[in-house]
């Protein structure tokens, strides 16, 4: 009886003969899951990445309610699968973003780039000599002019001069990078660089893998997150200046981070089921709880993975891979504040959030489907 | 990913659907690279190997949100590295793990607990373990079946493989049997299951990816168990009907006739029917 349900199309592809199978059932996201965000202050708009579709999307700034993109980027030129971290480079119209997963792939293009074009500069993280092993997060300091880049199964930061295209020079590397078991890192996400600081800050989730030197066996370890902070400079097995972790921190599936440069203040958001965002003053160290936090169920998070300080506009914006949306708080608020904006392309708030679905199984028993991310 | 999960979906779910329930968050210890996952019905638990913590968590079978492992096995006597594949004996009450950077096959004790070392290990130059993925255990044959992604850029190059294990085997050994060479059309196995109603092995092949363009798509495939050598799989679903792109993930549901793929480039659940009419050998 199934089969006759189906509709089959029988085609040869070598070597082996195979089957062309229209699928019984689809569990697909149409809507776009927004992974990360960006502010581009001097132009009034918001960049932000999708995994969904693996694109990127440009809404204005002050957009508000059910809107469509200005202009998306999207199609096999441009190189975009699994966008991490995405960043406006106004002094330089440029937009960078980097390829999570499978990509381990740094793409820059024009400011104002739409449609199916190719990046102006690619740094190739598969390449012998960089080796990204999965890197989500990537921070611009434009004063340096250097990229800085972390490597999740690697405990590892890189940086790159800022223009350095893997396409042009292949054996191009790394300037420096932080290292080792004094680093502290530990499955590194979100990076951000405060040129004025002179500081880097790195959000881990606590996990690694070391070989033990005595017996030459791997030893993995669970640690709870933690967010390390870097001189700007820092190369090699550095210790972090400060670090933030324990128990008071609220830290859980931390992925963005920010500095508020103005209010001296670090933004992390922890993702699903926490969704919160949490400041915390700068200079903290230690088991500090964050100064203010933004949590519960008028703020319409749903596992935040892209935060903003927009200083100018005295905003916080917010990327949710959940629920379709970008979400607007004022800069300062806490509790459980309801967004001044929501940005959406779609009245949709289900989120298939697949990812990639790389086990699967079915439950007959219960008639439920597991997919791990 | 970096949205590292366990989502339970209604199995007729179609369309853009939510999941019932999700077990997510820090204490879960659930983290990024998820290649393997096994759902042990008899003892209700859902066991996930933790590819960056070198570990394996066991969980119940309908637990959700931020919520701790039962039981998790993980430091210096594991030998875990990278783990990818899991699945559970339950009639000689044993878990068997494929460990990708060590390449090699562990197995432990079902309800092992903490920093334990394994009951037995295949590892060694003899066993070809070169890329190992997804695992199951046939207890009523004793075999253990891995798919091997093999090396392309080794010198030679190491092909793809399912190579099958005596279920005891312990130590530096070679297979009993290996699936693999030009005619199995193997290019990327990933993960395996057993069809014990039909006695066949199915795989989800993620085909080559190259500079991020699927030029060479992956595909389900069927096998004898029996098979060995260079064999043609008997039956391929592949194609652009399909929606496959690159599927990493396979399940077989004898129940209700059907395979589930889950698909790396198109980020969603394809449904297929477990019977199709094939196509015939061409010439």
């Amino acid at each position: 009886m199934v089969v006759a349900a189906c509709a089959v199309v029988l085609a040869d592809f070598a070597p082996a003969r195979a089957t062309d199978v229209v699928p019984l059932r689809v569990i697909k996201d149409q809507d776009p899951n927004f992974n990360t965000l960006w502010v581009d202050l001097v132009h009034d708009e918001i960049l932000v990445g999708n995994d969904a579709q693996e694109t990127l999307q440009v809404y204005s700034r002050s957009a508000n309610g059910l809107v469509a993109p200005l202009r998306e980027i999207k199609g096999e030129a441009t190189f975009i699968t699994y966008p991490g971290q995405v960043i406006v480079d106004s002094a330089h119209d440029e937009i960078l973003s980097v390829g999570n997963d499978i990509a381990d792939l740094i793409t820059v293009y024009p400011r104002n780039a739409v449609g199916n074009v190719a990046p102006i500069r690619r740094i190739d993280g598969k390449k012998s000599q960089l080796k990204f092993n999965r890197s989500w997060g990537i921070a611009l300091d434009v004063v340096n002019d250097e990229i800085f880049a972390t490597h999740q199964k690697k405990n590892q930061i890189s940086v790159f001069a800022r223009t350095m295209n893997t396409d042009k020079d292949p054996k191009a590397g790394a300037k420096r990078t932080i290292h080792g078991s004094a680093t502290g890192l530990a499955e590194p996400q979100g990076i951000f660089v405060d040129p004025k600081a002179n500081e880097i800050y790195v959000v881990n989730l606590g996990r690694k893998v070391e070989v033990d030197k005595a017996t030459g066996l791997p030893v993995g370890s669970t640690a709870p997150p933690s967010i390390t902070v870097y001189p700007r400079n820092a190369r090699g097995n550095v210790a972090p200046l400060r670090t933030i972790q324990g128990s008071s921190t609220q830290l859980d599936n931390v992925k963005p981070i920010f500095v508020d440069a103005g209010r001296h203040e670090i933004v992390v958001a922890a993702g699903s089921p926490t969704d919160a965002l949490l400041f915390f003053d700068q200079k903290a160290s230690g088991n500090a709880a964050p100064i203010r936090v933004i949590q519960g169920n008028e703020t319409g998070l749903s596992d935040p993975t892209g935060v903003f300080v927009d200083e100018k506009h005295g905003e916080v914006l917010v990327a949710n891979w959940s629920n379709h949306t970008i979400t607007v708080y004022p800069r300062g608020a806490g509790g459980n504040v309801k967004p001044t904006r929501v940005i959406s392309p779609t009245k949709s708030r289900i989120a298939v959030g697949m990812g990639n679905p790389g086990a699967i199984y079915v439950d007959p028993e219960r008639d439920e489907i597991g997919v791990a991310n | 990913m970096s949205h590292p999960r366990l989502a339970v979906f209604a199995r007729q779910a179609n369309g853009q659907v939510g999941p019932l329930r999700v077990l997510e968050g820090q204490k879960t210890l659930i983290s990024r690279s998820l290649h393997g996952i096994y759902l042990d019905i008899p003892n209700d638990e859902v066991i996930i190997p933790s590819n960056v913590a070198a570990a394996i968590a066991v969980y119940g079978r309908t637990q959700s949100g931020n919520t701790p492992p039962k039981r998790v096995i993980q430091g210096s006597l594991t030998h875990l590295y990278s783990p990818q594949g899991v699945a559970v004996d339950d009639k000689h009450n044993e878990l068997i793990v494929s460990n990708d950077t060590r390449l090699s096959i562990l197995v432990f004790d079902r309800v092992a607990n903490g920093n334990v070392a394994p009951l037995r290990e295949i590892f060694g130059p003899k066993t070809g373990i070169t890329n190992p993925q997804g695992i199951v255990v046939d207890p009523v044959h004793d075999e253990i079946i891995l798919s091997d992604e093999g090396k392309a850029k080794a010198d030679p190059p190491v092909p793809p493989a399912l190579r099958i294990f005596r279920r005891t085997d312990s130590g530096d050994v070679a297979p009993l049997r290996v699936i693999s060479g030009p005619d199995t059309g193997m290019l990327r196995p990933r993960q395996l299951q057993l069809d014990v109603e039909r006695d066949e092995i199915v795989i989800a092949d993620r085909g080559l990816v190259q500079e991020f363009r699927y030029d060479v798509p992956g595909f389900l495939a069927v096998w004898n168990r029996t098979d060995s050598g260079n064999v043609a799989p008997k039956k391929l679903i592949r194609g652009p009907k399909s929606q496959l792109t690159s599927p990493r993930s396979v399940y077989v549901d004898p129940k209700n006739g059907e395979y589930g793929a889950g698909d790396t480039n198109s980020h969603s659940i394809m449904v297929f029917p477990r019977d199709f009419p094939t196509a015939k050998p061409s010439g």
